[in-house]
């Protein structure tokens, strides 16, 4: 009998649902073109989500290494700064020892002064760790020469020769005795395991820094390293043997000698400069490539959860449009009333 | 015919149009009940000629009213999951915010990757406890909502056992009530029209079936087949379970003595309120926790210090320890409410007397557990390692459900995904089952709702009726004044 027919509830339920629905919708999509980002990530992506948050944790793991690889550069460059002035020591303690070679000055004031120079130059900080410590970097790599390694250094030469350094017996030791003490009972000083218990606290391990994901780098040169040992050499052989109070021939014999390792000493700290030099731009290689790294990894976020503002805009017009027809549809259906017409 | 008889038929009209008139008026007053379905009055022609109402009919119709009743209990279910499952999206939250566990421990990895490359620093050491203490907190707090919902969803439960059974009584009574008035001829549709609310209340707390019998009679069954409601209500018994601690078991829902919830359910309902809220306590909830308990014991055991002596000590608990500590518990086995319990070891942390150099050193437990017995300041080797063991594959209980042999990383949030996943699936499902109801809720209010137009159009036309009636009698009442001046 009745072929459409329809009750008076579900006439006016209709359009007032779908305002509810689109009214949260709209929600939603206002949400969205503030933020460009999905509303409820999770709610879109479902499975697909620990995905975007691992890529989140990622490019957070990305910038901490970009953070942590401009402190190595930091410290990498003092390094750099503390070996110049090592080595720039060294060249002038060269050109003392040449002149005075032949001139015959005395030396042991200057050479004193040079050692401590030397000294404290070996044991620079950057404020809070020492540069060439190795990994033992808080306590300072090369002890105080008078309280340290001077009571060795008099004893070996007293050991060989009778009489402390400065004695004024010194003048009688021959060239070639000279030569000898110096290659052997004064070198083995400077060698292990001496130099570790009288000179150096370093330690042989370097400082070893993550620089990308999967690149590890030493970052650190240890006074423990052959050329710092010869210069410690050739400065105590000129300070600490009373050079002045030798005779001619020895005296040139420890002068000639301080020079050639002195030599040696500072073309092993251009190459440990260089070496460091390296070490630094790996790492900023591994900085530029973590910056592109941490560029893709955030493209691909921005593909999983942004959303296109233009579209949401467009979406939030049309949806306001539908709104107020649904409204409109309301009052018409209200209105439309038996009532009215009778 | 005689003039009586048109009397007579004038009379029974007009009652039967007063009648019809009277339903016409329950309908527009019952016209925004949406349990109310729309009553007619059968007139039928008595063998005299007159118009005598026998039956008021409903309009309804049992196949859609069945299906309104299963699509509110699917509905009910899956909100019921959602709504736990949304509590439990709180502890995972946006994926750009630090909330997850999962971001958590990729903060820290992070915190522990600055600190190797600067293992000396103080501040970076101090960094990495925060960074560690806020994962220790991520994983407690997660917990503790999960034991809340779990707890919540037990009292839902209890609540919900108890709204059945006070459906079950009021439906007793309605149905007692329309099967005698049926007996004795009686107008039962206002009782039909309550016992057919009852029935929807109580599909939205357990699925049913139901059966009819003659007379208006009804059985009511779960939707797993146990009688709720045959001739007597059969009893829905639950015991509230208040400690619900993360590994302890929700109770069952028993209908009739037969558990029909719970890992031992002989047979178990699978709609309405009450399954969505056993489906979250026993199974949804549950996997999580061990999710959660999985990630805290790879964490503690990730975290753990071997003998560095060769003195052959088991391995200890570092950074992280637990309510067991300092043993580490054994790989790749559940340890219920870990996570719950995991904390930053002590010994670390300064601000409960502890020392910040074990983070680098190692050596929580003794000095035969040092990694670095020189405390060489810038030793990042003990660091370094820990930042691998958090990305090492290891090996996971399947309770947890996820993929094993992976870093806790990738376990953290391979979480995410499950947790995720599981919302966006109940979230659509009750789209999907809200626009079927909506649909068939629709269907079944055009079957049998009221158009307070069509009843007023239906009212003139009885007025009309009635008019003539009256006429009639008019009529007959002058032939007889008529009639009797004629006489007279």
């Amino acid at each position: 009998m009745r072929t459409a027919f329809i009750s008076t509830t579900s006439l006016l339920d209709t359009s007032r649902g779908a305002v509810l629905r689109k009214q949260a919708e709209m929600t939603r999509l206002g949400k969205e073109i503030s933020t460009g980002r999905m509303a409820d990530v999770g709610l879109n992506l479902g499975a697909g989500t620990g995905q975007a948050a691992t890529l989140h944790i990622d490019v957070g793991a990305l910038s901490a290494l970009v953070d942590s690889n401009g402190a190595v550069v930091q410290r990498l460059r003092q390094s750099q700064t503390a070996l110049t002035k090592l080595s720039d020591g060294a060249n002038r303690f060269l050109q003392q020892l040449v002149m005075s070679r032949d001139s015959g000055a005395a030396l042991g004031g200057t050479a004193s002064i040079a050692l401590s120079g030397f000294i404290g130059d070996a044991n620079a900080s950057d404020g809070d760790q020492y540069l060439f410590g190795g990994v033992n970097s808080s306590i300072a790599p090369l002890a105080d020469y008078a309280s340290g390694p001077k009571a060795v250094v008099d004893a070996a030469f007293t050991a060989r020769f009778g009489f402390p350094p400065g004695d004024p017996a010194a003048s009688s030791i021959s060239a070639a005795d000279m030569n000898d003490f110096l290659d052997n009972q004064f070198a083995a000083l400077f060698a292990d395991p001496d130099w570790g218990s009288n000179w150096s606290s370093a330690s042989d391990a370097p400082i070893r820094n993550r620089i990308s994901t999967t690149e590890t780098v030493d970052t650190s040169v240890s006074a423990n390293q052959q050329a710092i040992r010869r210069l410690a050499m050739a400065y105590t052989m000129v300070s600490g043997l009373g050079v002045d109070s030798l005779g001619t021939d020895a005296r040139k014999a420890v002068i000639d000698k301080a020079i050639s390792v002195l030599g040696s000493a500072i073309d092993g700290v251009t190459a440990l400069g260089q070496s460091l030099g390296g070490t630094e731009a790996r790492v900023s290689s591994a900085t530029d490539s973590l910056d592109a790294q941490r560029d893709i990894l955030t493209s691909r976020i921005q593909t999983l959860e942004g959303v296109d503002p233009a579209e949401a805009k467009v979406r939030i017009d049309t949806l306001s449009t539908q709104i107020e027809m649904s409204y409109s549809l309301t009052v018409k259906f209200l209105q439309m009333s038996i009532l009215n017409y009778i | 015919m005689s003039l009586s008889v048109a009397l007579n038929t004038a009379r029974a009209s007009l009652l039967a149009t007063a009648r019809q008139l009277s339903v016409s008026s329950r309908n527009i007053g019952g016209a925004d009940d949406p349990a109310y379905t729309r009553k007619s009055a059968d007139s039928t022609t008595t063998p005299d000629g007159g118009a005598r109402v026998i039956t008021i009919a409903r309009s309804t119709d049992a196949g859609i009213f069945a299906r309104v009743l299963g699509f509110r209990s699917t509905g009910t279910a899956s909100q019921a999951v959602l709504d736990g499952l949304e509590r439990l999206h709180d502890t995972v939250g946006d994926t750009d915010s630090l909330t997850s566990p999962a971001a958590r421990i990729g903060a820290l990895s992070q915190a522990l990757t600055a600190q190797a490359n600067a293992p000396s620093s103080r501040s970076l050491a101090q960094a990495t406890v925060t960074a560690a203490q806020a994962t220790a907190a991520a994983l407690n707090n997660a917990t503790a909502t999960v034991t809340t919902i779990r707890t919540d969803a037990d009292k839902a439960m209890a609540t919900s056992v108890g709204d059945i059974n006070d459906l079950l009584a009021r439906l007793t009574e309605v149905n007692a009530a329309a099967v005698k008035g049926t007996f004795i001829g009686e107008d039962v549709s206002d009782l039909l029209d309550q016992r057919d609310a009852i029935l929807g209340k109580l599909s939205d707390e357990i699925g049913i079936t139901t059966v009819d019998r003659p007379n208006n009679e009804i059985a009511v069954y779960t939707d797993s087949g146990v009688p709720l409601f045959d001739k007597t209500a059969r009893s829905v018994t639950f015991a509230s379970n208040l400690a619900l601690a993360p590994g302890v078991a929700g109770n069952a829902v028993y209908v009739d003595g037969v558990p029909v919830t719970g890992a031992n359910a002989t047979m178990p309902i699978s709609s309405g309120r009450l399954a969505g809220l056993a489906t979250l306590c026993d199974d949804v909830a549950v996997t999580y926790q061990a999710q959660l308990d999985e990630m805290a014991r790879g964490l503690v055991e990730a975290f753990a210090e071997s003998d560095q002596s060769g003195g052959g000590g088991a391995d200890r608990a570092g950074l992280f320890t637990w309510s067991g500590g300092p043993a580490v518990p054994a790989s790749g086995t559940l340890v219920d409410g870990i996570a719950g319990s995991i904390k930053v070891n002590p010994s670390v942390d300064p601000a409960q007397g502890g020392n910040l150099d074990r983070i680098r050193d190692g050596g929580i437990n003794g000095v035969a557990y040092s990694y670095n017995l020189s405390v060489a300041a810038s030793f990042s080797g003990r660091l370094e390692a820990l930042v691998t063991a958090v990305a090492a594959p290891r090996d996971y209980d399947p309770a947890a459900g996820l993929q094993t042999n992976t870093g806790l990383d990738t376990f953290g949030t391979g979480s995410v995904s499950w947790l995720e996943d599981q919302r966006k699936t109940t979230s659509s499902n009750v789209d999907y089952q809200g626009a079927l109801l909506s649909r068939a809720s629709d269907a079944l209010s055009n079957v049998s709702g009221v158009n307070v137009d069509d009843e007023y159009a239906k009212q003139l036309q009885l007025e009309q009726s009635y008019q003539a009636s009256s006429k009639l009698i008019n009529i007959v009442r002058d032939m007889f004044d008529s009639l009797f001046t004629a006489v007279s």
